[in-house]
């Protein structure tokens, strides 16, 4: 089970140069991530995201989310989204339980 | 081109618009979009840089596959690029001349390659470059006139590489820059004018270093910093003054280091620290000589991490307690 706690300082470090989570948050460098899980690649309003991302069709959730996370880049090749990943699997899953309350917030 | 083949073209195109491999204007080892706002490459597998790209390409992708080399007129004929990904490859070493056709370029990733230093003059015509990449690449160090040109340069990554010593001059007159990150290196002091010439600094990593102490005026000519994650050094002492001109800090990271005493006054002159700070994994000496600190704590306490992570190491009696608990209990001289 993710650790909330640990997965908010990995995002502020990792994660927030280029990403805002808050509902209206704006865009960055990314899109903004608030209404996340359960939707599917590419969909935050007024992004302008690569075909790739656009096309990989799936919907995010922690599964998707725990792959992805690890290279994005290999998960969804072409994305602009420079971020090597996260190696450790337990800061993946803190990551994203922080990011599942975050995003629905 | 006659204009039938143009309509066979366009009726094909619109037949298949997702189809970007086979079509004639993209190389074989790619795959393109369809240009709307220029076109978009993806390729690879492959071990050199592809020819044949469309002069409308915009965004090329080249990721963990074999390239390694990269010719002075590999980019040429591509005078609208805007992107270049090249992560993951075998890259050692890049011709000064790559990217003088490429003047629109606004991001170059070269993340996880096997550079060990760059040409001079690489960036001379890089006046549009806003993000730089340079992470998990074999740098040793980093020279001033490698950098010569970066105008509008915001975001410089140079994490994961073998950096021990920065020059002074290294960052002068990067007034655009707002994230520098330093991570993963083995730095083992920064120069104390490093900083001077980024009055728009917002995000510094310094995480995962060797540092030992910070000289003192370190941050003095940026007063907008936002962020400073410092955890994973080998930080023993710090000057009282060292934080005191971040009036804007959200966030400061000193965990996992050495500290066991800081001197009095250290935080009272930060931002209001809204997302947070981390002061656990040091060995706190939990005596009367932290009150400062103590005093401070409690009026903070809110906006702490890792509370049952930030203990007493010494003195015996207080080993293993809570730095917060100490200062909930202990009884200071009134500030």
């Amino acid at each position: 089970m993710g650790d909330v706690e640990k997965g908010e300082k990995i995002f502020v470090q990792k994660c927030a140069p280029c990403h805002t989570v808050e509902n209206g948050g704006k865009h960055k460098t990314g899109p903004n991530l608030n209404g996340l899980f359960g939707r599917k690649t590419g969909q935050s309003p007024g992004f302008f995201y690569t075909d790739a991302n656009k096309n990989k069709g799936i919907i995010w959730g922690e599964d998707m989310l725990m792959e992805y996370l690890e290279n994005p880049k290999k998960y969804i090749p072409g994305t602009k989204m420079i971020f090597t990943g996260i190696e450790k699997k337990g800061e993946r899953a803190d990551l994203i339980v922080c990011l599942k309350k975050a995003t629905s917030e | 081109m006659g204009s039938s083949l143009a309509m066979q073209l366009l009726l094909f195109l619109l037949l298949f618009p997702s189809l970007g491999q086979g079509v004639p204007w993209c190389p074989k080892a790619c795959n393109c979009t369809l240009p709307v706002n220029g076109t978009s490459a993806t390729c690879g597998p492959l071990d050199s840089f592809p020819k044949g790209l469309p002069v409308d390409t915009t965004f090329v992708f080249i990721e963990y596959t074999n390239l390694s080399q990269l010719s002075s007129d590999a980019l040429k004929g591509l005078p609208n690029l805007k992107e270049l990904h090249l992560a993951g490859n075998r890259i050692d070493n890049v011709s000064s001349g790559l990217l003088t056709l490429t003047p629109t370029l606004k991001v170059l990733d070269l993340t996880g390659n096997t550079l060990s230093e760059l040409p001079s003059g690489l960036f001379r015509n890089s006046a549009a470059l806003h993000s730089l990449v340079l992470k998990g690449n074999r740098l040793q160090t980093l020279k001033a006139n490698w950098l010569e040109g970066l105008v509008a340069l915001n975001w410089l990554d140079v994490s994961a590489n073998q950096l021990q010593r920065l020059p002074p001059d290294l960052l002068l007159n990067f007034t655009a820059l707002n994230i520098l990150d330093l991570s993963d290196n083995m730095l083992l002091e920064l120069p104390p004018s490093l900083l001077k010439g980024l009055p728009n600094l917002e995000r510094l990593h310094l995480e995962g270093n060797q540092l030992q102490t910070l000289a003192k005026g370190t941050f003095s000519a940026t007063p907008h910093l936002c962020y400073l994650f410092l955890q994973g050094n080998k930080l023993s002492n710090l000057p009282s003054s060292i934080f005191s001109t971040l009036g804007e800090l959200d966030m400061l990271d000193l965990s996992n280091n050495l500290l066991a005493q800081v001197p009095d006054g250290l935080l009272d002159k930060m931002g209001q620290m809204r997302v947070g700070f981390d002061l656990s994994e040091n060995p706190w000496k939990c005596d009367e000589k932290l009150c400062g600190l103590y005093h401070w704590l409690l009026n903070n306490q809110d906006r702490m991490f890792f509370k049952n992570k930030t203990l007493c190491d010494s003195p015996e009696d207080q080993a293993g307690q809570m730095l917060l608990e100490v200062a909930k209990k202990r009884v200071c001289p009134k500030q």
